[in-house]
């Protein structure tokens, strides 16, 4: 009994509860609160090729042996040369108070000197010389001073700001973000220009330091929400966030659930239009997608488009998504019930047309279903990745392996093909591909309940999975939320149908939370 | 502490009180009042009214509690106890009842071979994910699904239309109105069920004096608009099938829903509704499950896990003991008259008397 | 800690358990893979050779096999002959290796000799098991309902479908009254209305006013669905002839759409095409008794005007239209006489005369229910028809032509 216990455990207890993952500490993280010396610095870094140590020295009145740390490729050379190096080495030089200055209060008179530069600053721990090194600026040491100077010179080779592929609208702004942080907080700030809007910075990842940047609008955000978000992420372990997506995990409240409760984009007009409704986005450094909570299911029906045409042609759009995502869930598993259990329902001819059509074909309906399901599945999977120009291959492919040679080989009926087709199309209409997956993943157990019991099959599979939907919640919020808990306005402003923007004159009360600290999985 | 607010009372009440009486109304009352057994059911629902009113009022006056707790409070402890376990037994025996009467609607009407030990299993754990999602989410759940339910039982009696025999309801009171009072007589344990359901979600409601006031409203509201909805779908049985057939048919709604066709594309729509019919269903059966987790917690103090591992085994027994559908129909008749009936009446006046008669003094 | 720790164990064993039951629970239980069915159409009664033996014939449409589409199927007739209709299934399967599927029946065809001995001890299994519906029509067959199901018609049709096919477009032409199962368990219920239901007939060539090339054999390659019997505690005691139950059709407020001819007065009949028709009815009491009273509603279009009249002014056509109303008004009487003629005639209300008493005057039905053969028998019913020709088509009198038959000029 205990054995068997202890394997149920091991499979089935969270893996990160058992093992914490630790970062390699080197003998320069026990120093990193000691005064800075210029020494260890280039003991430690001369190891990496891409640092560059520029010797020099100043003539003032006595000789002043410096070195310019900085990473190749992570600073702007021009700004380096002309403004920095330039501005110590030849014009300082002209200068006659300079010849003046003594060492001991070198570092000041310079910070005060070097005009030509915005972003300087000084420094005396190693720890923060090597972070600032690490993150593109470059630290001037002056001879073996404590102290230094951080002179902001950034600059990378960066993609430049392009339509997010994964998102294409008709209407609307087409900018999207890219992979640098400041960039995507620039083009936030451009749509708000109010200084109610807040971007909050932490460092993530106990190898990488990534910047992540929160971001609110003070007084619309729910404070609760804020506070969540906040003790959330700060409670995150991790090595290293490489994308800012993978925070999403660490932070949502039902890892168990197949069904999203964050929401990413990388379309900075989505975010600009959340946080006006007060939502809270997380930005991380080096990744062009932004985070965004609390969500709740009918977000994930919505695209930023609904916001641009006009509300009666959206409406329709809406209702058509809305049906196609049933369409999606429920479709293969109701030709399954029906066909097997509950041909009573069939009008006659459609009966006999059905049954035509599967004359000669070996497998059950269940078995079919399952096949072409799963083959679906796979082409999806196999073409989302190819290069476009094999991409076309995996279509031929596809229409003639399933739909063609398998019904004229008789291993599946027409009306099947015709089904798994429907039901493919209609979760493309799904506009969040999360949740599109998500439906994608809740037809198998639909199928197998259809199969096995019929309709009371697909009963239990709808009421499990309406029960789950009603339990989960996003930062506190139901993650049905205008639904039920009933919220009428929400629901009439922007759940089914969207009203027109003459009519959302208040703000839509999606942000009710009840209770915060609930869920929190994966956090530390 | 969880709460529900003044919509989710509503809607859960409804739910509660609804639950599938729709299914034996027409039956109950066409075999007492004939024709005119659409008259009986608004009356007898209506009849809930001051009962869950006295227990509102009893709320007011002492929040946070359910009835058990207050009749410790009012008659003693071990009146409290003694109707705390009467109530704990017809609960879970009465969910038991409901849960195999959901059963012996599928295997009657579409799916006759499926085993019902494979309804029963699969179905108690739909109830139990419910029952352990709380009653906040149960409130939700009835947000969603009484809606549904009273959409498609609307649904069902326009679509039915076509199928109406001109004149069957004529004439009205042939026989005076003494069948029709047998009528309301035979269904006025149904709203006593929601009475029952109250007096344990009364901890759970909201305490505010203008949400009591609003929820006021609201139980006219439930008991109103479920009296509706049945007398609706009675009538329509009456209608279409005339008042002896009515009386001979289990289940008229599922036959109901056999007539139905919709221009050559849909020939029956009953196997399509049975999965809300489940909805409805899966409401009733959690009520009572959630009654007798209440029941059990308050009288014996026990924690939530216990107390479901002292319900589950009872609750699921009683399902066995009826193999047969034709005993089923006589027991849910007999819990419903002799258990659920007096219970309600004595319990909650008693209650409400004494605490009257004190405050008074 | 522990505990919690074990409750989290069990609840994930569950889930586990759960997901894995799914898959041995599949392939069982009562289910049917669409194409094991046979699915029958129309089901045939009739009084078999043995005493207590009931002849069943189950119409059975198949698709042809390889058929890419449902239009192709093949007739597929068997007839069993049993004590008891669910052993009729049975015995089917014994020598069909397909279940047959009865839930797509729509028609059940009532051999003329079961309906003279008694239906209801035979339908009992029709209104009881779940896949039948109550929406399947009942018909009579003259002669035995096999031979109506096994007609090979010209056009391949299954007999079945064909006869449905009528009946669902009923509205259209209303020549024949229609009864569904469960319209006839509920006037079976009833008291003081006898059910009726249509009659079908093998029709040979040139029988009926209907002649086609027939094939060599002679045998009869149509079906004729016309007039009615009227079923008393569920045995067929007579029947209706075409003109009765188009009587039956106008007072039960069944007519949707249908042709009527006039007798011809002064030289010119009419023919009338019924836009909209309704019925009502009402019981007085006077000192020789109740009396019983249809009124009559019609609304009709004028299709043909026979005979040769003169060119009219708007006006004249005016006063035509008035007489060809009272015309009109006769000829649907005279179907509507017919009808409660028959209705006293046998002791056997199948109007429902004694029911709509009921409904309007339960006190007086109250006095008559025991005696109400008789009564009916006396009782006066009166009719009143109310025509309006709502239009004459897009022309007004009859061709003219310039020279009448004695070569004279018109005036």
């Amino acid at each position: 009994m205990k054995s068997w216990l202890k394997m149920m455990k091991d499979l089935t207890i969270r893996p990160h509860t058992r093992k914490i993952r630790k970062p390699p500490t080197l003998p320069i993280d026990q120093e990193r609160n000691k005064p800075l010396s210029s020494q260890r610095i280039r003991e430690e870094l001369e190891k990496s090729s891409d640092i560059i140590f520029r010797e020099f020295s100043l003539r003032a009145k006595e000789e002043i042996p410096c070195m310019l740390v900085v990473v190749d490729g992570l600073i702007d050379k021009s700004i380096l040369d002309n403004f920095i190096l330039r501005v110590l080495m030849v014009d300082l030089q002209a200068d006659p108070d300079f010849k003046k200055l003594t060492q001991k209060n070198i570092v000041d008179d310079v910070l005060k000197l070097l005009a030509p530069a915005s972003e300087i600053k000084k420094i005396d721990k190693m720890g923060e010389a090597i972070d600032y090194i690490l993150s593109g600026d470059a630290v001037l040491f002056f001879g073996n001073l404590s102290e230094a100077l951080v002179i902001g010179a950034r600059g990378w080779a960066s993609r430049a700001i392009s339509e997010p592929q994964t998102e294409s609208t008709i209407r609307g702004p087409k900018e999207g973000f890219t992979e640098t942080l400041r960039t995507n907080t620039s083009l936030l700030r451009r749509k708000i220009k109010h200084p109610s809007l807040r971007l909050v910075s932490l460092k993530l990842g106990d190898l990488t330091h990534t910047d992540v940047v929160v971001c609110y609008i003070e007084k619309v955000a729910s404070p609760d929400v804020l506070s969540e978000v906040l003790r959330r992420l700060s409670r995150i372990k991790m090595d290293g966030v490489v994308a800012g997506d993978s925070i999403e995990e660490m932070i949502e409240d039902s890892p168990y659930s197949p069904f999203p409760t964050v929401f990413h984009t990388e379309r900075p007009d989505v975010i600009a239009a959340n946080l006006l409704e007060g939502r809270v986005g997380i930005m991380a450094d080096g990744t062009p997608t932004v985070l965004l909570v609390p969500v709740t299911l009918a977000k994930f029906m919505q695209v930023n488009e609904d916001y641009y045409a006009r509300a009666l042609i959206m409406i329709l759009i809406r209702f058509v998504r809305y049906l196609g995502a049933m369409i999606a869930v429920l479709a293969p598993s109701i030709y399954i019930a029906v066909t097997t259990f509950h041909q009573e329902i069939l009008p006659t001819s459609l009966a006999l047309s059905i049954a035509a059509g599967r004359e000669g074909v070996p497998f059950p309906a269940l078995i079919e279903a399952l096949l072409m399901t799963l083959t679906l599945e796979i082409l999806q999977e196999a073409g989302l990745r190819l290069p476009k120009p094999i991409g076309q291959t995996i279509g031929i492919v596809g229409a003639l392996v399933i739909g063609d040679a398998a019904v004229k080989a008789s291993l599946v009926s027409p009306l099947m093909v015709i089904v798994i087709g429907i039901t493919a199309i209609a979760s493309y209409i799904i506009p969040s591909y999360d949740l599109g997956i998500a439906v994608r993943l809740t037809r198998f157990p639909l199928m197998l309940l259809a199969g096995s019991m019929g309709f009371y099959g697909v009963g239990i599979g709808l009421y499990a999975g309406l029960i789950h939907l009603l339990s989960i919640r996003s930062f506190g919020v139901p993650y049905l939320s205008p639904i039920a808990p009933l919220r009428i306005r929400a629901l009439l402003q922007d759940t089914f149908v969207r009203a027109p923007w003459w009519a959302m004159k208040r703000r839509p009360e999606l942000i009710d939370v009840e209770d915060p600290n609930s869920g929190s999985r994966g956090t530390k | 502490m969880e709460r529900i607010s003044t919509h989710q009372f509503l809607m859960l009440g409804a739910g509660v009180t609804l639950g599938t009486t729709f299914f034996p109304v027409g039956m109950t009352v066409a075999s007492s009042a004939g024709r005119d057994g659409w008259m009986a059911v608004i009356p007898a629902f209506l009849f809930g009214i001051p009962f869950s009113l006295m227990l509102l009022s009893l709320a007011e006056k002492y929040p946070q509690k359910n009835l058990i707790q207050i009749t410790e409070q009012v008659l003693g402890k071990w009146m409290g106890k003694i109707f705390g376990i009467l109530a704990i037994l017809i609960s879970i025996y009465f969910g038991g009842l409901l849960a195999r009467q959901g059963v012996d609607m599928f295997s009657r009407s579409i799916l006759p071979l499926i085993p019902f030990w494979a309804f029963l299993l699969s179905g108690f754990v739909l109830v139990l994910m419910l029952v352990n999602a709380g009653i906040e989410v149960m409130a939700r759940f009835c947000e969603i699904v009484f809606p549904i339910v009273a959409v498609a039982l609307i649904g069902t009696a326009l679509l039915s239309i076509p199928r109406f025999e001109q004149g069957e309801l004529l004439p009205f009171l042939e026989n005076g109105f003494k069948p029709v009072l047998f009528g309301v007589i035979e269904i006025i344990p149904w709203p006593m069920e929601f009475v029952l359901f109250l007096g344990g979600l009364l901890k759970f409601l909201p305490q505010g004096q203008q949400e009591i006031r609003q929820m006021r409203a609201k139980v006219w509201h439930v008991l109103l608009f479920v009296g509706l909805l049945n007398m609706l779908i009675t009538l329509v049985e009456i209608w279409v099938f005339g008042p002896t057939e009515a009386t001979r048919l289990t289940y008229g709604l599922l036959t109901l829903g056999k007539m139905i066709e919709i221009s050559q594309t849909v020939s029956g729509i009953e196997s399509i509704f049975t999965v809300i019919w489940m909805g409805a269903s899966l409401i009733k059966v959690s009520a009572f499950y959630f009654l007798g987790l209440w029941g059990v917690q308050t009288v014996f103090g026990l924690k939530r896990g216990v107390a479901h591992m002292f319900i589950i085994p009872i609750m699921s027994v009683i399902p066995w003991t009826l193999t047969r559908g034709a005993d089923l129909q006589i027991a849910i008749t007999q819990a419903d008259r002799y258990l659920i009936l007096p219970l309600a009446l004595v319990w909650v006046i008693l209650l409400w008397g004494v605490s009257w008669w004190r405050q008074r003094k | 800690m522990e505990a919690k720790k074990i409750k989290v164990i069990l609840k994930r064993g569950l889930i586990l358990f759960l997901i894995f039951s799914l898959f041995f629970l599949e392939g069982c239980w009562g289910k049917k893979e669409v194409d094991q069915l046979a699915f029958v159409i129309g089901i045939g009664l009739d009084q078999g050779k043995k005493p207590g033996d009931i002849i069943f014939t189950f119409q059975i449409a198949q698709p042809k096999k390889g058929g890419q589409s449902g239009s192709e199927i093949n007739n597929w007739i068997l007839s069993t002959e049993v004590t008891h209709a669910p052993l009729s299934e049975e015995k089917v399967f014994e020598i069909l290796n397909r279940y047959p599927f009865v839930g797509t029946t729509k028609i059940l065809v009532i051999g003329e000799e079961l309906a003279k001995s008694g239906i209801n001890s035979v339908i009992d299994s029709f209104q009881r098991y779940y896949q039948f519906r109550r929406t399947m029509y009942m018909i009579v067959a003259k002669g035995k309902a096999k031979d109506i199901l096994n007609t090979k018609l010209r056009n391949d049709q299954l007999p079945a479908l064909s006869l449905l096919g009528r009946i669902e477009e009923n509205k259209a032409v209303s020549s024949f009254p229609v009864t569904r199962i469960g319209h006839y368990l509920t006037l079976l219920s009833r008291e003081g209305q006898a059910p009726i239901i249509p009659v079908v007939d093998r029709l040979q060539p040139g029988e009926g006013g209907i002649d086609y090339k027939g094939s060599e054999g002679g045998e009869a390659e149509e079906l004729l669905l016309e007039g009615a019997g009227v079923f008393r505690v569920g045995k067929l005691v007579s029947y209706l002839t075409d003109q009765e139950s188009k009587g039956y059709l106008w007072l039960e407020n069944e007519v949707g759409t249908r042709f009527i001819s006039t007798e011809e007065m002064n030289g010119i009949s009419v023919t009338a095409k019924v836009i909209r028709s309704k019925s009502n009815y009402s019981v007085t009491q006077d000192e020789k008794g109740p009396r019983f009273n249809y009124q009559l509603k019609v609304i009709v279009a004028m299709t043909e005007v026979m005979g040769s009249q003169p060119p009219m002014s708007p006006e004249k056509w005016a006063a035509f239209t008035g007489d060809a109303e009272k015309l009109v008004a006769q000829a649907i009487e005279k179907e509507c006489q017919a009808a409660i003629n028959k209705d006293k005639e046998i002791p056997n209300d199948f109007l429902g005369i004694g029911r709509h008493i009921e409904q309007k005057n339960p006190s007086l039905w109250k006095e008559v229910r025991n005696n109400w053969e008789k009564t009916l028998q006396d009782l006066p019913v009166d009719l009143d028809v109310e025509v309006t020709i709502e239009h004459s088509g897009v022309d007004r009198n009859t061709p003219v032509s310039p020279v009448n038959p004695e070569g004279t000029r018109q005036e």
